[in-house]
C-alpha cells in the first residue's frame, strides 16, 4: 500500500478538470456506487479521483416497480428509476461520514422540472466536503415528456440554472440518445460548464419468448457495460474535437487498459460504472493498472491523437 | 406462496420472515436492482433492497393488519 502511494505521486496521476483537482482520474459513474459508503469494505474510498454518488433529487424517489435489471450479452439493462434518498437525507446522512473518511465527493443531481435542478444545487452550494456537481440530464423533462439532455436548449438552460447557483466545479453528463451529442455537449459547454462527462446509458429492451412479456417492468431501460464501449468511445472522441472544456469519459470501462483507450480519444478522467458490479474493487484495480502506462495530460494526447489520425487517414 | 403462508400466520402470535428473489447485479445493496416494495406495519411504503435480502430481512410482520407483498417480488 505504501509503495504503491509512493509510485503514484511519483509518476504524477492527477489530474485537472477544469477548477477540479483530482489525485487520479478513476471516477465512479452514479448510480453504481450508491453513496460510496456501500463499497468502504472493498475499496479506499479515499484513494480514488473521485467519488460520483448516485443522483439527488429534491425529494426522496422510491423508483421502479421490479424487476428493474437484465443481463444482456456483454452488458446489463437497469431501470432502477432514480431511486434515492433525497437532498436532505444525503447531507445529513451521507456526508458527514464522507468527509470523515476523507473522499473526494462529486455529487450527482438532477429534477423533474428545471427549478427543481436548481433547488438541489442551491441546496448543495453550502455543503462542506462537495468538491463538485454533476448534473444528470439524461432523465426526462415532465413537462416536455423528453429527455432534458436530448434538447440543446434545454440542456443550455438547465446548465445555466445550475451555473448561477454554484461557484463549485461543474459537471454536466449527457445522454447518447441523442442525434449529434456535440451539439448538445456545445450547448452546455456554452451555458457555462466546467466539464462534460459522456455517456450515461443507452435505452434498450428485452423480451422473454416464454412468457412474451418485457423483462422489465420498465419496458426499457438503459444499457450500459463493455457493449457500448465503443459507442462511449466514438462519443468522447467526437466531443473533445468540438469541445474546449474537459471531457469525462464513460461506458464500459473494465480496465486499465480500457481507461486508456478514453484518454487517447481526448478525455482527462473516466467514470467507471457497471464493473463495479462484477469487482467491486475494479476502480482501485483500474488506477494501479494505469500508473504504470499513464500517459501524459489529456490536451497533449489530444494532440498527439489529432497528429496519429491526421498521418493514418492522409496515407 | 409466501401469500398464503402470510393469511396462515397471520391470525397468529408468530412472526414471520420471508426471503424475496429477484434478480440482482452487485449482490451487496449498492446498486438497488432487485429492490422490493413492501408496505411496512405503519402502512408506510418502503423499498427493501438486497442488503435486506442478503440479511434475510425484508421481514413481514405477521402481527400487524396492513403489511402487503407486492406481486411483482413473488416469482
Amino acid at each position: 500500500m505504501k509503495s504503491d502511494k509512493r509510485s503514484a505521486e511519483a509518476v504524477g496521476l492527477g489530474v485537472k478538470i477544469g477548477p477540479l483537482e483530482l489525485k487520479n482520474p478513476v471516477m465512479t459513474a452514479s448510480g453504481t456506487f450508491g453513496y460510496g459508503l456501500e463499497f468502504e469494505p472493498f475499496v479506499d474510498l479515499s484513494r480514488l479521483g473521485a467519488v460520483v454518488v448516485k443522483g439527488l433529487s429534491l425529494e426522496p424517489r422510491p423508483g421502479n416497480p421490479p424487476p428493474r435489471i437484465v443481463e444482456t450479452a456483454g452488458g446489463m439493462l437497469n431501470a432502477i428509476g432514480l431511486q434515492n434518498i433525497g437532498i436532505r437525507a444525503f447531507i445529513q446522512e451521507k456526508m458527514p461520514h464522507l468527509r470523515q473518511l476523507g473522499v473526494t465527493v462529486l455529487a450527482n443531481i438532477f429534477g423533474e422540472t428545471i427549478d427543481d435542478y436548481r433547488r438541489v444545487a442551491a441546496m448543495l452550494d453550502t455543503v462542506a466536503g462537495i468538491a463538485g456537481m454533476e448534473v444528470n440530464i439524461s432523465c426526462p423533462n415532465v413537462k416536455r415528456g423528453i429527455a432534458f439532455g436530448a434538447d440543446p436548449d434545454m440542456a443550455a438552460d438547465v446548465t445555466q440554472k445550475v451555473r448561477r447557483e454554484t461557484k463549485l466545479p461543474l459537471i454536466v453528463k449527457l445522454t447518447p440518445n441523442v442525434t449529434d451529442i456535440t451539439e448538445i455537449a456545445f450547448a452546455a459547454e456554452a451555458a457555462g460548464a466546467d466539464a462534460i462527462s459522456l455517456i450515461n446509458t443507452v435505452t434498450g429492451m428485452s423480451v422473454d419468448i416464454e412468457t412474451r412479456r418485457p423483462r422489465l417492468a420498465n419496458v426499457t431501460g438503459g444499457l450500459s457495460g463493455p457493449a457500448i464501449k465503443p459507442i462511449a468511445m466514438r462519443m468522447v472522441w467526437q466531443t473533445a474535437q468540438a469541445l474546449k472544456i474537459p471531457i469525462i469519459g464513460a461506458g464500459g470501462i473494465r480496465t486499465a487498459a480500457d481507461a486508456i483507450e478514453f484518454l487517447i480519444a481526448g478525455a482527462s478522467a473516466v467514470e467507471i460504472g457497471t464493473a463495479n458490479f462484477i469487482n467491486p474493487s475494479v476502480t482501485i484495480d483500474v488506477r494501479r493498472g494505469s500508473k504504470n502506462t499513464w500517459l501524459p495530460p489529456s490536451d497533449q494526447t489530444h494532440e498527439r491523437f489529432d497528429r496519429f489520425t491526421d498521418d493514418w487517414l492522409s496515407g | 406462496m409466501i401469500r398464503s403462508l402470510r393469511r396462515l400466520v397471520r391470525p397468529t402470535p408468530l412472526r414471520c420472515q420471508v426471503s424475496l428473489e429477484e434478480r440482482m447485479a452487485c449482490g451487496f445493496g449498492a446498486c438497488l436492482g432487485c429492490a422490493v416494495k413492501t408496505t411496512d406495519s405503519q402502512g408506510v411504503t418502503t423499498i427493501e433492497g438486497c442488503a435486506a435480502r442478503v440479511r434475510f430481512l425484508t421481514s413481514v410482520n405477521c402481527l400487524k393488519s396492513d403489511t402487503t407483498v407486492k406481486k411483482g417480488s413473488l416469482l
